[in-house]
């Protein structure tokens, strides 16, 4: 080909850095990001668990930071991850079985209800958790 | 892969505000995307202000004015001017759109223009979309028959035909195809909203006898399963048409023809 390299220097247009990101897309992109925490999350319950295998003394030091201040910002929010995660999985059974549902509306709406739910849903969590402590 | 940021040569850099004409309580501020490839600069935004009062209302017009008025080098498609062409799509105030369909006052001000996403650029804001077109091109996007020709036309009844609205409408002007983050990260080998949308069409047309080979096809885990219903496609298409529920459908026929 006699153009090839001219065609290899053309610059790619901007994408992510200049798109306006739908809502839907907001959503995906959360359920991305969830899904990642979840790696967090878990590899901190790992620790915790191990901790309790391993000696009282490593239990106590984990435990004491897992129950301070930081530690409970980092619980809620691996709270919050796991259930919008949830929610949010729940939700593509939805679209993947009724596909009216991605009609723009719907799907708009159904992003917005996934994100109170999960909001609810995460905040029942712990308030049933602190009435049993 | 996912690739956030752009290569060097593709880093937009400040560029050029051109001078004003007309009288300044009526212009509006374009910010337009300029690339050639004659000089061996990066991407630049340029800035021009579009007189209002001898400009029509669509954005097509405002990038018309500036060619006419201002700068004569400034490139684009244009055909139609009527939204059946699919020429004039580009990124207009961050989605895509056709630029002779959307209002200059439709959008935020300063009016923002770059080329169809994460497409190579030709020049300014003309995009390479042969890729999308050889894509199209393997999805076969014809009427595939095995029974002998019929006299005159292949019948189909009203209700058939009917399964087709929302499809057919299509005029391949790859707003959603570019709009896609699938496809921007893997173009290569994920379809995209615009080609599945095609490919669809045919598989949901009662007079096509090969659904089963069209299905083959598309199983596929990059060609349609990179699909993950993020919806820009359907948000951003300038005809009002939904690929992601095209996609969703073929994945049930997917499922379907397993059970």
């Amino acid at each position: 080909m006699k153009n090839s390299t001219a065609i290899s220097k053309r610059p790619l247009a901007p994408h992510v850095s200049i798109y306006r990101w739908p809502i839907t897309m907001m959503g995906s992109i959360a359920h991305r990001i969830s899904g990642g925490a979840l790696y967090c999350g878990t590899l901190f319950l790992a620790i915790w668990l191990v901790s309790i295998a391993y000696s009282q003394e490593i239990f106590c030091v984990v435990n004491a930071f897992y129950s301070s201040v930081f530690g409970r910002i980092i619980l809620f929010t691996y709270t919050f991850a796991l259930v919008y995660h949830l929610v949010s999985g729940v939700r593509y059974l939805f679209w993947d079985i009724r596909t009216t549902l991605l009609e723009i509306h719907y799907a708009t709406k159904m992003i917005r209800v996934t994100v109170f739910i999960s909001i609810i849903l995460t905040l029942f969590i712990w308030v049933v958790a602190y009435m049993l402590l | 892969m996912v690739q956030m940021h752009l290569p060097k040569n593709s880093q937009v850099k400040p560029g050029k505000t051109w001078g004003q004409l007309g009288h300044a309580g009526n212009l509006t501020e374009f910010h337009v995307y300029r690339w050639s490839p004659d000089n061996g600069k990066n991407p630049q935004i340029d800035t021009y202000f579009v007189d209002r009062g001898t400009c029509g209302p669509m954005i097509l017009d405002g990038l018309l004015y500036i060619k006419k008025h201002i700068d004569p080098t400034l490139t684009f498609r244009r055909s139609c001017r009527e939204g059946i062409c699919g020429s004039c799509a580009m990124n207009i105030d961050g989605s895509n759109t056709l630029a002779c369909t959307k209002g200059i006052d439709e959008v935020r001000h300063p009016v923002t223009i770059y080329p169809l996403p994460a497409m190579p650029v030709v020049k300014d804001l003309v995009p390479d979309l042969n890729h999308f077109y050889a894509q199209h091109r393997t999805i076969e996007p014809w009427l595939q028959t095995l029974s002998s020709e019929p006299e005159k036309e292949w019948l189909q009844s009203y209700e058939d035909r009917q399964k087709l609205d929302g499809l057919y409408e299509c005029i391949l002007c790859a707003c959603c195809q570019t709009s896609c983050p699938s496809y921007w990260w893997n173009g290569d080998r994920y379809l995209g909203p615009a080609v599945l949308l095609q490919a669809y069409r045919w598989i949901a047309d009662s007079r096509d006898e090969i659904k089963g080979e069209r299905l083959d096809n598309l199983e596929d885990p990059f060609r349609l399963y990179r699909c993950h219903t993020i919806m820009n496609c359907a948000q951003t298409c300038p005809k009002g048409l939904n690929p992601a529920r095209a996609i969703a459908q073929v994945k049930q026929m997917m499922v379907e023809r397993h059970l």
